[in-house]
């Protein structure tokens, strides 16, 4: 990122010139709500609350007024990544609104070692928590001091034991990241909802229940009812986007919004109000957010979430109720509703991936899920276009498992290969892949029979299971015996070490964050399903049911060794391409469609949201469009 | 007549003339009850759909059709207006016009009188096995064309044919709740028999058992067994495993009622004679005592039938029941359970009319046959 | 009577040790631990888990230890220091998160049985006095509808109809402007208007019974010969039936509440999830489903007492109102 690093420090250096020079014309604003707070005394005025540059932002369309209440629905009290998408997106850095480029936010700049192992951050000059206490480097040692405690239940990079890395703190707002190994992708890790667990802790508060700084710690967390002291921890200061912080009002953050009304267990709603000591404002010099509150409803319902948005009860929202059956009902409801549909394009690259167990512990059936024209005779088996029109509504393309057209790493040839509906091409290369055909179904060239057990759960889309039923049929009519087992999640992971699973399904990650989510390129984690035991072998995990893959993954797995410690991006680009030149070549598994857009729900009157949006996991969508700018427009 | 059919331990038995009488005078009774008559038919009817499943469905439950998702009943008209306005005796459904609407992502259809596809009984089809062993090559109702829709319910959201998974989903909702039935009733008549017949330290230790799984709250029972299952199991197993566990719950009730017979039946003079004469217990309980009361049991059976249908669909709609893609009432409600299907394709809802008439039937069918055996009258 | 009280206790007693052990079976059936239906949920949602987080959160939990050992460990905190353990998923002490939603629960099903009564009483009597009539047979199939449509549905149709029909979504107990209000009148009405519909439920599927019970006994006593002097006395119908034979009738019903619990518990459940009320039944589903054991365990375990506790007080009413049962059955 070092083309990013001297961009966001020259941005921050005309911005301080622009302060300097602007003065009195730069008058910051703050929001009624908190004017009375600030007359009474009980608030310091705003420019004693804001830092010495605060970060502005460039609203999406207009300057926005402040006020309002944006509503919306979490499904059960335990759905803490809407909160984590909404109001938790701050991160030292942050993605820009395309996804193409990191930038500062609680850091206004860093700086990059030459062997990509120390990373120095500056944070902006009197950063505060929402309590009001200074924001400094300290915060980040001591979170990073905590989650390196073996017993302490927490990760991410900070926990990586292949590539520990340690803090040095220069000064109270200048730091530095020390890895033991370069490390290329860290930036990235940190601009993610990843990044949020080392910002996610205030030093004064959260050491009192820290046996190092204060020897009573063991002591009161008996007395408060938990068996250790880091259950007490996690409880008061659980890091990142835990469930339990925000539980937690006292616990400081340097969130837009801070909490009002907890989520504990038995919440029927959550609550959460400006954070008067927000650090950023938009180009007038208001700060931000403009939106006063934001109550979640904590629905076990989906069906109940559906009818609050029909019924105009939600101001924005997306997740669990933007689903493809739903659409036609928030279409023909717009008007009564009184909000309007957008377009989330989604990161994933397939509906569906197909993934056939190279790693079977049954020698014949291994030998044949690794024969790649087995895999190109499946591949034509499937009419897409038949399966597009069923179960999306004709919404979509036939596609391979591969980056997704607005991706840099697009090419076209790998995503659309061997996609046609071909059932001759299909029986030769059925035939290349030594199976024979004897009656209705194939079978081993020895005439064993070939019957083939597709793992799915279905209560996780439910068009998996319209899907699997189509594509059921459809190898079948092509001569291969396909017995469907709609079996439970935990089975599902259980199974994977174990090695005796046909082949498995999931949705196509990894079509936008192709460098971050690599699982179906080449066996990167535990989630390539497609060669658990060569990952294994490449991770190290455990080493017991660890194989020597094929030398083409081998060649994968030394490039993405090599991407990762790499801090130039071009040259982290160049890797990644030659990556998925190989998975190109083997086509390891067998897509299905491109997902079509999918899409949000907005009140009419709220302002300044993006559209399209991308929507990711690591990319928290909608946290990188800046909730915190939204507004209500006056009636 | 129809209490013959279901009691056929009594047809069996020795002792004609008195029991002719006994069913005679049942059957009489049974019949004031008029609303459990028209029940019993009910029942016959729907057991009947069940049985012949294959040869009622006008397609496979499986075969989906991309043109015709969602779309809406087409109804079954037997006259068709000719040309000269008369009408004409000519079964027919009538053919959609449908269009894509890409943006509100779905199709819209418009059920079409032009297009007229006419509908031949006892159509020659595919052939398959009726029951799993009858070879035949004809269903009750087909039309001509195999692209041409037949929807007289209408279709689900893959474009199935809802009539058709409707009757295979008869099949196994209700022989869910008789293989439930059957097995409680096994252990029922085994656990409260003897409880009822030696009473003593038995007894208690019975009743105490079976207090203590009625006071359980039945779901987290179920959903703690359901999820136990062996998640790698076929539709096959799990469906076995799924009326084991109704029935370890539906016994209870069975072996009270069972017990509570034998207690009062203990002390009858028939059973004191038999003793008398010398007879064995067993021969005592299987020839005088269990006659005696078959149609008790039968209606507490018929009674506990009902309890096992809702809880297969109840287990489904929480997800831990029987799963697609096996097709019951269970699993196409659970399909049908939500609000896109409320607000635009409401005939999903079908087959909760199907568990509503059935489990009315069943609970009349079921009061009738009790009001009919109690040997003091009303 | 004391020492049917003292027998029953005992028994209950024994009933609650076994209700304990399934309650612990139960939870600990399914395969798998709480981590790994963790992860898949993440996934399912699109969200990921680091893995070292999830090695460091398997040490800090313990799995693995033997069924006795962990079942003594629960057991013994919730008998010593009404301690029923961790919620993992909510990585919160169990207490401080049921009984809020057990109070709901017991309000719901409370209001229900009220309902209940209140709708299977006239059919019931109805039925009785005009055995086999059309009155009979529709009053009858009206009260058996609501144990015939399966909850989930009657649940789902309501607050679809009462969007449809009123423009208001029904879900939960209050409307977001009275959640976290102090009672007041207004807020009572929001309650009610909200209210309704699980308690129409819930009383609808539990009236069948009754009506059938109710039906059987007044026949019973209709029979009797002192209806009909009172008849031949002259009194007016309707005080004929309800004076005594009612009364009567009802008596055996007041053992209905052993029973009626269990299966309020078990259909509120389902009514919750659909309808989103804050009550035990989604949490129960919610920790079966993701193996949070303790909570799980706490939650059948209290709903079971409370089931115990109901055909306790049901059997002393009984006993208390009729003298053979305290001492014919023993």
């Amino acid at each position: 990122m070092r083309l990013n690093h001297l961009s966001g420090l020259a941005g921050a250096v005309a911005l301080t010139a622009i302060l300097a020079a602007a003065g009195p014309a730069w008058a910051q604003q703050q929001a009624p709500m908190l004017d009375a707070l600030v007359e009474s005394g009980e608030l310091p005025p705003v420019e004693e609350r804001l830092p010495a540059n605060p970060l502005v932002v460039e609203p999406v369309d207009s300057i926005g007024t402040y006020g309002g209440t944006w509503r919306s629905a979490l499904r059960g009290g335990l759905d803490n990544a809407w909160i984590a998408r909404t109001v938790a997106y701050d991160g030292l850095v942050r993605y820009n609104r395309e996804w193409d480029e990191i930038i500062p936010n609680l850091a206004e700049s860093w700086e990059v070692s030459e062997d990509s192992r120390v990373y120095t951050f500056k944070l902006r000059e009197g950063l505060k928590w929402n309590n009001g206490s200074p924001f400094t480097s300290a915060d980040i040692a001591f979170a990073v001091e905590l989650m390196s405690e073996p017993s302490y239940g927490a990760g991410t990079f900070i926990k990586n034991p292949n590539n520990p890395v340690t803090v040095e703190v220069i000064d109270e707002t200048t730091f530095s990241f020390v890895f033991e190994n370069p490390n290329g992708l860290i930036m990235d890790d940190l601009a993610s909802v990843n990044g949020f667990t080392v910002v996610s802790l205030n030093k004064e508060y959260c050491s009192q229940f820290y046996p190092k700084y204060n020897p009573d710690a063991e002591a009161n967390a008996q007395a408060a009812g938990f068996e250790t002291w880091e259950l007490h921890m996690q409880d008061r200061c659980s890091w990142a986007t835990e469930t339990i912080r925000w539980a937690n009002p006292d616990l400081p953050m340097m969130n837009p919004w801070m909490i009002e009304e907890p989520l504990t267990g038995d919440a029927t709603r959550t609550t959460f109000v400006r954070n008067p000591y927000y650090w950023k404002v938009d180009t007038e010099g208001n700060q931000l957010p403009y939106i006063d509150r934001l109550t979640m409803r904590v629905s076990d319902s989906l069906e109940e979430i559906t009818l609050m948005a029909l019924n105009g009860e939600i101001d924005f929202q997306d997740r669990h109720i933007a689903t493809v059956a739903n659409q036609p009902l928030f279409f023909d409801g717009q008007e009564a509703g009184d909000y309007r549909l957008g377009a989330n394009v989604p990161s994933t690259s397939n509906t569906l991936v197909l993934q056939f167990n190279m790693n079977h512990v049954d020698e014949k059936r291994r030998e044949l899920f690794q024969n790649k024209d087995f895999r190109i005779g499946v591949s034509h088996l499937l009419d897409r276009q038949e399966i597009i029109d069923v179960v999306f509504t004709g919404q979509g393309e036939p596609f391979q498992v591969a980056p997704r057209p607005e991706s840099p790493f697009y090419d076209e040839e790998f995503a659309k290969q061997y996609t046609e509906y071909d059932p001759d091409a299909a029986a030769a290369a059925f035939e290349a892949a030594g199976l024979v055909k004897s009656g209705e179904f194939y079978t081993f060239a020895d005439g064993t029979p070939l019957q083939i057990t597709i793992d799915l759960i279905a209560s996780f889309r439910s068009e998996w299971v319209d899907m699997m039923e189509l594509m059921q049929l459809q190898l079948e009519a092509g001569g291969l015996d396909i017995e469907l087992n709609n079996i439970d999640r935990t089975l599902y992971y259980d199974k994977r070490p174990l090695g005796d699973y046909d082949a498995q399904i999931w949705q196509g990650d990894g079509g936008l964050d192709v460098v971050q989510e690599p699982r179906y390129y080449f066996p990167a984690n535990g989630e390539s399903v497609w060669a658990f035991r060569w990952q294994v072998w490449y991770n190290g995990a455990n080493p017991e049911i660890a194989e020597e893959p094929a030398d083409w993954a081998k060649a994968q797995m030394d490039l993405y060794t090599q991407l990762r410690a790499e801090g130039d991006p071009d040259v982290r680009s160049d890797l990644m391409k030659q990556i998925l030149e190989i998975s190109k070549e083997n086509f390891p598994v067998i897509g299905v469609s491109l997902p079509g857009n999918g899409y949000y729900i907005a009140k009419n009157n709220m302002r300044n949201i993006a559209e399209p949006m991308l929507h990711a996991y690591l990319f928290p969508t909608p946290g990188p469009y800046d909730p915190f700018q939204w507004y209500f427009a006056a009636e | 007549m129809a209490v013959e059919t279901i009691s056929p331990a009594e047809a069996a038995a020795p002792r004609k003339v008195r029991r002719e009488s006994q069913l005679a005078l049942m059957w009489r009774r049974f019949r004031q009850h008029q609303l459990a008559v028209v029940s019993l038919w009910l029942v016959i009817i729907f057991y009947l759909i069940a049985a012949l499943a294959e040869f009622l469905a006008p397609t496979d439950p499986s075969a989906y059709s991309a043109r015709f998702t969602y779309a809406p009943p087409q109804g079954l008209h037997l006259f068709l207006q000719n040309e000269d306005g008369g009408w004409s005796f000519q079964p027919h459904v009538n053919g959609y016009k449908s269009e894509v609407d890409p943006q509100a992502m779905r199709r819209t259809f418009v059920v079409d009188p032009e297009v007229v596809i006419p509908v031949r009984f006892f159509a020659p089809s595919e052939p398959y096995l009726l029951a799993g062993f009858i070879p035949m090559s004809v269903k009750l109702m087909g039309v001509e064309g195999p692209r041409d829709p037949f929807y007289i319910l209408g279709a689900d959201r893959l474009g199935r044919d809802l009539l058709s998974r409707l009757i295979h989903g008869t099949r196994i909702s209700l022989s869910i709740g008789l293989a439930g039935v059957t097995l409680s009733l096994f252990f029922g008549i085994i656990i409260g028999g003897f409880a009822g017949f030696y009473g003593g330290w038995f007894d208690s230790a019975v009743m105490r058992v079976v207090e203590f799984i009625r006071s359980m709250p039945t779901i987290p029972l179920w959903l703690g067994l359901a999820a136990a299952l062996p998640k790698d199991w076929t539709a096959l197993q799990t469906y076995f495993a799924i009326t084991i566990i109704l029935s370890l719950i539906g016994w209870t009730e069975l072996a009270r009622v069972v017990r509570g017979r034998f207690l009062s039946l203990r002390t009858e003079d028939f059973v004191t004679a038999a003793q008398l004469d010398g007879a064995s217990d067993w021969r005592i309980i299987t020839r005088h005592m269990v006659p005696s009361f078959t149609s008790h049991i039968i209606a507490a059976a018929t009674l506990a039938i009902p309890g096992m249908i809702l809880a297969e669909t109840a287990l489904s709609f929480l997800g831990l029941g029987l799963q697609a893609p096996i097709v019951s009432w269970g699993t196409l409600l659970q399909e049908a359970q939500n609000i896109r299907t409320l607000a635009t394709a409401p005939w999903l809802l079908a087959p909760g009319i199907c568990v509503v008439v059935i489990i009315l039937a069943l609970n009349f069918f079921g009061d009738g046959l009790r009001d009919a055996a109690d040997p003091h009258g009303r | 009577m004391l020492r049917f009280i003292f027998n029953r206790l005992i028994a209950m007693v024994l009933t609650l040790f076994a209700v304990s052990v399934v309650a612990f079976a139960i939870i600990q059936l399914p395969p798998g631990d709480y981590l790994t239906t963790y992860v898949a949920t993440l996934n399912s949602n699109g969200d990921r888990v680091d893995p070292s987080t999830i090695e460091a959160l398997r040490q800090q939990y313990g799995f693995g230890e033997p069924f006795l050992v962990q079942y003594w460990k629960w057991i013994s905190g919730i008998l010593g220091r009404g301690d029923f353990g961790q919620s993992f998923e909510w990585k919160a002490p169990v207490t401080t998160l049921i009984w809020g939603r057990l109070g709901n629960s017991i309000l719901i099903e409370g209001l229900a049985v009220i309902a209940m009564w209140t709708i299977a009483l006239p059919i019931g009597i109805y039925a009785a006095v005009r055995k086999y009539s059309l009155g009979d047979y529709l009053a009858t199939i009206g009260g058996f509808i609501g144990l015939a449509v399966p909850n989930f549905l009657m649940a789902l149709v309501l607050m679809y109809l009462s969007f449809v029909w009123f423009g208001t979504t029904i879900g939960g107990l209050f409307s977001p402007e009275f959640e976290n209000a102090h009672w007041s009148l207004p807020r009572i009405w929001d309650f009610l208007s909200r209210a309704w519909a699980p308690v129409l439920v819930l009383a609808t599927a539990g009236t069948a019974e009754l009506i059938r019970i109710l039906r059987a006994n007044l026949l019973d006593e209709l029979k009797k010969p002192y209806v009909t002097t009172a008849r031949a006395k002259g009194l007016p119908e309707w005080k004929v039936i309800l004076k005594y034979p009612v009364r009567v009738a009802l008596n055996p019903l007041v053992s209905t509440i052993g029973w009626l619990l269990p299966t309020l518990v078990s259909s509120s459940v389902i009514v919750s999830v659909v309808l989103n009320l804050p009550t035990a039944g989604p949490l129960l589903l919610r920790s079966l489903t993701s193996q949070d054991m303790y909570l799980a365990g706490a939650i059948i375990m209290l709903l079971g007492i409370l089931t115990v506790i109901g055909t306790l007080v049901s059997d002393l009413l009984l006993a208390w109102i009729d003298p053979r049962i305290r001492y014919g059955s023993k």
